[in-house]
């Protein structure tokens, strides 16, 4: 059978992995706190037919096929997206490098960029899909505001009284390889072995980037670059296609004419 | 025995094997720092008399075409791109060391760079480059890598070796790397000559007007053969149906 077929089927099932990923990125435009992300290529084996030769007579060039193309892997573009202004208390955004760390009820922590939080039954500072922020932030009941600050720290007014209380520190995580974190959708990661153990450390020192009280991250994928990527696939899938057509064309013509 | 037959479906077969050049050139396309295969085909002579003289063709594709890509740029800081004979060495699982032009690089938590592929940004004897194991680094243009630490700011901390190669003894290696087996033509530039562009990816150099030009050149090539056979065929039936009449 002919390998250019073969060669062709491998560029059009790459390609097409790369317009899944750009399609997931517009979609995901207006989502807080998303990173964009991007597929990388990477060649196949080489087969070597024939070896080139140094014997008088012989062809100095060999004759190396390729076998095409595959996805090697995904990489998530960690860039802080641009702010987006709520005035809501509990809308917080970190400035910088940093993940927000989240546990689930049954104690499994995830990492989180997106600062959209809210209240639960207990009065529990939560994120959209009910993950208490750090180890849980209990905001009592007769309390009339929550201030957030630069450096994490969580303050409460009660009523009747004029001083913040405070109730705990939002602390922040690093990694030293953040594009190896398993994305777990809905905006939470999770430590891989390629991205290395969590790092803690207060938000505004060594390097952590400050918390912004009633801003939200808006999604960090660039429209722009998206669509000149677009078209640049579809290009890329006709003229893919085209090598599968014209092969397939020389392959109907033996037929005809030798059978 | 009339040989016709044999060169025909020689050729043919040459052109099938171009044919999955061009596709693998094709379907690269999209591959950071991808060099396109090059095609030369040579006749190999049988030698007879001035009329049974036959030549055969040989199809090969050996050293890749080394004309730079074109740069996107994508302001990821780690993602580098160098330009003319400037190449950095990267070291393959089976201990070989190869060169790639342009690079998509992660840090490792074992203290290196790897490219998309997984493999350690080394120097030509495949020790990797190291890097600090926590504090942010910075690349500079000349290959230096900085460390910044939070207390005592930036410090040089390692150099990413860039290299020029004698593209005359060049052949494509593993998964789209560049080899050279002759470590003579191997030399290190010095910090002044090097310019590593961070923030950019090179794209493959493939030429696909070119390339879509070529393929359906093959084509027509490869469908003349086919009709070369079929007179064959017709001249071949007639004579059997003459001698036999």
């Amino acid at each position: 059978m002919n390998g250019a077929l073969y060669v062709g089927k491998t560029g059009m099932d790459a390609i097409s992995q790369q317009m899944n990923e750009i399609a997931n990125n517009i979609s995901n435009s207006q989502t807080t706190g998303f990173k964009a992300s991007r597929v990388s290529f990477a060649t196949l084996m080489t087969q070597n037919v024939r070896d080139a030769s140094t014997v008088d007579g012989g062809t100095p060039t060999g004759l190396q096929l390729g076998t095409g193309v595959k996805v090697s892997g995904t990489q998530k573009d960690f860039s802080v997206g641009s702010p987006v202004s709520t005035e809501r208390e509990l809308d917080v955004m970190v400035n910088g490098d940093g993940f927000i760390p989240i546990t689930k009820s049954n104690g499994e922590i995830f990492y989180t960029r997106s600062g959209n939080f809210t209240l639960d039954e207990n009065g529990m500072i939560v994120t959209q899909n009910n993950f208490a922020v750090g180890s849980g932030f209990i905001v009592p009941e007769d309390a009339t505001s929550v201030k957030i600050d630069a450096s994490g720290d969580v303050g409460v007014l009660l009523a009747g009284e004029n001083e913040f209380q405070n109730i705990g520190q939002i602390e922040l995580v690093r990694f030293i390889n953040p594009e190896g974190l398993r994305s777990m959708g809905d905006n939470m990661y999770q430590p891989t072995e390629s991205s290395g153990d969590a790092m803690f450390g207060i938000a505004g020192e060594f390097g952590f980037g400050e918390f912004m009280q009633g801003y939200v991250e808006g999604s960090n994928v660039n429209m722009g670059e998206q669509l000149v990527q677009m078209i640049e696939t579809q290009n890329s899938y006709e003229m893919v296609s085209k090598v599968i057509s014209k092969t397939g064309e020389m392959m109907s013509n033996a037929t005809q004419q030798i059978g | 025995m009339d040989p016709t037959i044999f060169l025909v479906m020689s050729a043919a077969k040459q052109q099938m094997d171009l044919q999955q050049v061009h596709a693998d050139n094709m379907a690269n396309i999209n591959v950071v720092g991808f060099k396109a295969s090059r095609t030369s085909t040579q006749p190999l002579y049988i030698k007879g008399d001035k009329v049974s003289e036959k030549a055969y063709a040989e199809v090969s594709s050996h050293s890749p075409s080394m004309k730079d890509g074109v740069l996107n740029y994508t302001g990821r800081s780690l993602d580098i791109a160098l330009r003319g004979n400037s190449w950095v060495a990267v070291s393959t699982p089976n201990g070989e060391v190869g060169f790639a032009h342009s690079a998509s690089l992660t840090r490792n938590i074992g203290g290196y760079l790897t490219t998309e592929m997984g493999y350690p940004l080394s120097n030509f004897d495949g020790e990797a480059v190291s890097i600090p194991p926590q504090n942010e680094i910075m690349l500079t243009e000349t290959g230096e890598i900085f460390e910044r630490d939070p207390n005592l700011g930036l410090s040089l901390y390692s150099e990413i070796p860039v290299y020029q190669l004698d593209y005359d003894k060049v052949r494509r290696g593993e998964r789209g790397l560049i080899t050279i087996d002759d470590a003579a033509g191997v030399v290190r530039l010095e910090a002044s000559g090097v310019r590593i562009i961070t923030g950019a990816l090179e794209k493959a150099n493939v030429n696909s007007p070119g390339v879509l030009a070529d393929m359906m050149l093959t084509e027509q090539n490869y469908n003349a053969n086919m009709n070369s056979f079929k007179t064959y065929k017709e001249i071949s039936s007639l004579e059997t149906q003459t001698l036999l009449r």
